[in-house]
């Protein structure tokens, strides 16, 4: 690349030479030109930061502690999600919706609730579903094989 | 770094700013006008876009901070405001980029010497055909004889991008100049 960085040397002839015109005296009467313009163009005036830079410090580190609490507020408050349904609220919701529901879909259902459920100890918390899978004819030991 | 004069210049502008400012403008004149007019073509154009290169220069001239060299500051002022004016001339006429470098080759033949046969005509035809980017690039580097640390500082961009944009620029060149 570097024996082509001339073209000079390579197309004898060209030289570095522009070969437009500029109007007689163009650059003697430019600075007077531009003197005029400058003198009726405002001077734009940017307020200067550091009387106020204090001051947006503690603004942005106020709005970064807000921030940072509100997330962690969401995060607590995203554990006790009213969406994650108790125990007898799944047995009520099943009750309810429970000739919407096919087996799948009810598997899926307890499997994603908060039910501290054991298959081999069966009480009382589980009669419910359990009678709802008999009375849906579901196999008890297929859904216990499921999960 | 700012050299000796331009800091004598700029402090001096601190407390006289019309008088300084009026020294730097024909310290750099010409050097700007070049650059602009290699862009542009047209000596209005290049008129129009040296006239705001220096008002915006006279507008920063407070802020500007003396860790890089006056005219890097200026030069870049103009290679900013050179492809602003290419742009809105381009979107204002809704021209695609072809067209509009038939454009700029109708300003260029325009010109009262222009002689399409002589060589130097020839390699400002090729240039036009550029991009805009490339062209800039090959103009700093073949007529301004600019080091590519300084290309560099002016246009934000990497020596390794300009070495490369430059080498496709000199082989379009070639087959420009070798084709006619």
């Amino acid at each position: 690349m570097k024996a082509k960085e001339n073209i000079p040397e390579e197309m004898p002839g060209m030289s570095r030479k522009i070969p437009f015109g500029v109007p007689d005296n163009y650059f003697d009467k430019f600075p007077a030109r531009i003197q005029e313009r400058v003198s009726e163009t405002p001077i734009l005036t940017f307020p200067r930061l550091y009387p106020i830079r204090r001051r947006l410090a503690l603004a942005a580190m106020f709005i970064g502690l807000v921030t940072v609490g509100y997330f962690s507020l969401r995060m607590i408050l995203n554990r006790q999600d009213p969406r994650i349904l108790s125990g007898d609220e799944v047995s009520t919701a099943i009750e309810y919706f429970g000739y919407q529901f096919d087996d799948d879909m009810l598997i899926a259902a307890i499997i994603e609730s908060d039910i501290d459920f054991d298959p081999q100890d069966v009480d009382n918390e589980t009669d419910v579903i359990i009678e709802f899978l008999s009375s849906e004819e579901i196999d008890f030991n297929e859904f216990l094989n499921e999960y | 770094m700012v050299d000796k004069h331009d800091k004598e210049l700029i402090q001096r502008f601190r407390e006289n700013r019309n008088y300084a400012f009026n020294l730097i403008v024909r310290k750099y004149q010409e050097r700007l006008y070049w650059h602009i007019r290699k862009m542009v073509i047209s000596h209005d154009d290049a008129d129009d876009v040296l006239q705001n290169t220096f008002i915006k220069a006279y507008q920063g001239l407070d802020r500007f901070r003396e860790d890089a060299s006056l005219f890097t500051w200026l030069y870049r002022i103009a290679t900013n405001e050179s492809l602003t004016f290419l742009k809105k001339h381009r979107s204002r006429f809704l021209l695609p980029i072809g067209d509009y470098q038939q454009q700029l080759e109708r300003t260029l033949e325009s010109e009262p010497d222009f002689d399409g046969e002589e060589l130097q005509w020839r390699l400002q035809k090729a240039i036009i055909r550029l991009p805009e980017k490339q062209r800039l690039v090959f103009n700093m580097k073949y007529f301004d004889e600019m080091k590519y640390e300084d290309m560099s500082a002016i246009l934000g961009t990497s020596v390794g991008a300009l070495k490369a944009s430059y080498h496709h620029a000199l082989k379009k060149i070639e087959q420009y100049l070798t084709e006619d």
